[in-house]
């Protein structure tokens, strides 16, 4: 089997200065002390794919990930892990926000070197969270799609997706190709690589591949507004804390 | 200014629900610059034919220009390509300027799949929908939920989903007009002083009850002849999987009906620490929710996670042990009647986000509640 897994490095979003969100400027340039991380969807998916590997010997996978952060460090840990081979695509303008274009990257070197039986994506990834990469590249290479798919599993040369909505649960054995969006995946984390591979892998690069993107039409950001939820925050001390809890919970 | 709206979804139970969202969502759009009213259609995909009061009531049936009907085999993600047909048909014959799309699950997945067809914008979980002149702009979360952003699109058709909880932030639409007339969502501009909207309010209430048969373009789901976009798709009824289960999941659960919620963020530790809280809350009769590590770690099943990805609850307290308040969980927790917060750390972000905030461990409030208070 050959699998294409579409990935993203990203910026701890979690470690960001609470205060650092509240201005209306873009906040991309404040938050650019914090440590960038696999993006958190991402994880699971590489996993996904490792986890079928493991139960289908062979099987040939294949991280690809568009970007202009040369990410070495990341690229080790994923061939570490058992990613086969991991390529950068290096765009030629700044992708950040055009979810079309950088479809358009990664559909093109799927084309270019599939065919691939399946075609993973994570749902969404900051800063855009636009939710359109992987469904725009399944359209421009003509696949079907199937979102929000929680586990992946394998056996006699079947494919299953458990995909879970909020109003279901449902089961589906698929005919490859077909592009699998994940989201909240049961296998949240990628491996840990042990130490040997890790010393394995140190001597493996990435292939990089230089491109510029289409002109699609993504949409234009005008500006951005802190998506705050506040409230009176009151500060007890623990020994005011029985008092109340008993007043509050009497009420009930 | 034409709307079509999408609605797909393999039952009727929800889609008067996603009709009444849509039209809200017109109603909000106003009217173009120096254009005529709004015209909205709309287009069902379902598996089961629909019943006779599918949009029971007069305001929603006037709402929609034309009502059409598509029958599609099997689920919406197995009909997708057959779905995406029928609607780029459709609007390649019509000349729509904005497609909207609704449903409980593949919504975003046929908003960006059309665009990509034919050529337009896309955007996903949109709110706040509005006409600026030639363009669109609605604005939709981005930095994981910490910002929103405002977004403009520009390339027609614009095609967007809404967010399947956004009939909350989006306005209310008007049932009366300030003289205390009742006004028709998806019909009557807001200013009622309008003529042009007054008459085409009537003309389409008219309309209504001459076209129900002749607006129903597609019965069944057969592919309209002649077109393109066969290419790469499967025909009618053919499917790229096979559903092997499928559970419906009706009424709400344990945790999303709770009047007291307590919830361990990743700060309590563990499965024992849990097992701890658990019992406190069957004390007193609450649930346990927990933030989202504390599922990925295996600590307890994701249908406990409280948040953007697990559940939104509305109890009328609430109680947050060892969590930090991210955006993404807060979002879960947001429609709760009362915050308390238990942190050790007294610059978490959770503190500003709660009524009341204890600095300290959360052993020490679980003892509190362990006693008779
Ligand atoms: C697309 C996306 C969707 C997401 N959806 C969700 C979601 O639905 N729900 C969700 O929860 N998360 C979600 N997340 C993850 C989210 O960003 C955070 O990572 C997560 O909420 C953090 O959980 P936490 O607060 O429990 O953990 P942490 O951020 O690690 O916080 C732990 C807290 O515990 C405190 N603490 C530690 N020990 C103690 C002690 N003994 N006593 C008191 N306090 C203590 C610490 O001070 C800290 O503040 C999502 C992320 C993304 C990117």
């Amino acid at each position: 089997m050959r699998i294409l897994v579409c990935f993203k490095i990203v910026r701890d979003l979690d470690n960001v200065i609470d205060s650092d969100w509240d201005s209306e400027r873009d906040p991309s340039f404040r938050i650019d002390y914090t440590r960038k991380i696999l993006n958190d969807a991402d994880q699971g998916v590489l996993e996904a794919a490792l986890l079928i590997s493991d139960r289908e010997p062979g099987t040939e996978i294949t991280a690809v990930t568009v970007t202009d952060d040369d990410g070495a460090s990341f690229f080790t840990g994923l061939f570490a892990a058992g990613i086969g081979n991991v390529v950068r695509i290096a765009p030629e303008e700044d992708l950040t926000l055009r979810p079309a274009a950088t479809a358009a990257l990664l559909a093109q070197y799927a084309a270019e070197t599939g065919p691939y039986d399946l075609i993973l994506f994570g749902a969404q990834a900051p800063p855009g969270d636009s939710r359109q990469v992987p469904y725009a590249a399944a359209e421009m290479l003509q696949l079907p799609a199937i979102d929000r798919v929680r586990e992946l599993m394998n056996s006699d040369g079947r494919i299953t997706a458990v995909r879970e909505t909020d109003t279901s649960l449902e089961e589906y054995e698929l005919l490859a190709p077909a592009a699998i969006i994940m989201e909240n995946p049961v296998h949240s984390y990628l491996r840990l690589p042990t130490l040997r591979e890790r010393m394995k892998a140190s001597g493996k690069t990435a292939e990089l591949i230089q491109r510029s993107a289409p002109a699609l039409p993504d949409a234009e950001i005008l500006g951005f507004r802190p998506a705050r939820i506040r409230r009176d925050g009151r500060m007890i001390s623990p020994e005011e804390a029985p008092d109340l809890l008993a007043d509050i919970l009497k009420e009930l | 200014m034409k709307v079509f709206c999408v609605v797909a979804e393999k039952s009727w139970e929800r889609i008067s629900g996603h009709a009444v969202q849509l039209s809200s969502a017109v109603h909000s759009l106003g009217r173009p610059k120096g254009g005529g009213p709004t015209q909205a259609d709309l287009l069902v995909f379902s598996a089961a034919e629909p019943a006779e009061d599918a949009l029971p009531t007069q305001n929603m049936q006037n709402a929609f220009t034309k009502r059409l009907f598509c029958r599609i085999e099997g689920s919406v993600t197995q009909a997708q390509l057959h779905i995406l047909d029928v609607v780029a048909h459709v609007v390649r014959q019509t000349t729509y300027d904005l497609i909207l799309f609704t449903g409980s699950t593949d919504a975003d997945l046929l908003a960006v799949r059309t665009a990509v067809r034919l050529s337009g914008s896309a955007l996903t979980a949109a709110e706040r929908l509005q006409l600026d002149g030639d363009h669109l702009t609605a604005t939709r979360s981005a930095f994981s939920y910490n910002m929103h952003a405002v977004c403009r699109l520009t390339s027609k058709p614009w095609c967007v989903s809404i967010r399947p909880d956004a009939a909350e932030a989006v306005p209310a639409t008007p049932t009366t007009d300030n003289t205390g007339k009742a006004v028709q969502p998806g019909i009557t501009s807001t200013d009622t002083a309008d003529t042009t909207s007054t008459a085409a309010a009537q003309s389409t209430a008219q309309s209504d009850t001459e076209i129900p048969q002749a607006s129903i373009l597609f019965q069944n789901a057969e592919l309209p002849e002649n077109t393109a976009e066969g290419k790469g798709s499967a025909p009618a009824g053919h499917s790229f999987c096979t559903c092997t289960r499928s559970d419906s999941r009706t009424g709400k659960s344990a945790l999303e009906e709770a009047e007291l919620v307590l919830i361990g963020g990743r700060g309590i530790g563990g499965r024992e620490a849990l097992g701890r809280i658990r019992a406190a809350a069957a004390r007193l009769h609450g649930a346990v929710g927990v933030s989202r590590p504390c599922a990925a770690d295996g600590w307890t099943g994701f249908e406990d996670v409280v948040g953007i990805s697990g559940k939104t609850i509305r109890p009328k307290v609430c109680i947050v042990l060892a969590a930090s308040g991210s955006m993404p969980f807060l979002m879960g927790i947001r429609n709760s009647s009362l915050v308390i917060a238990v942190n050790r750390d007294p610059g978490a972000p959770i503190f500003r986000a709660s009524d009341y905030g204890i600095a300290s461990d959360w052993k020490d409030l679980v003892e509190i509640l362990e006693r008779d208070l």
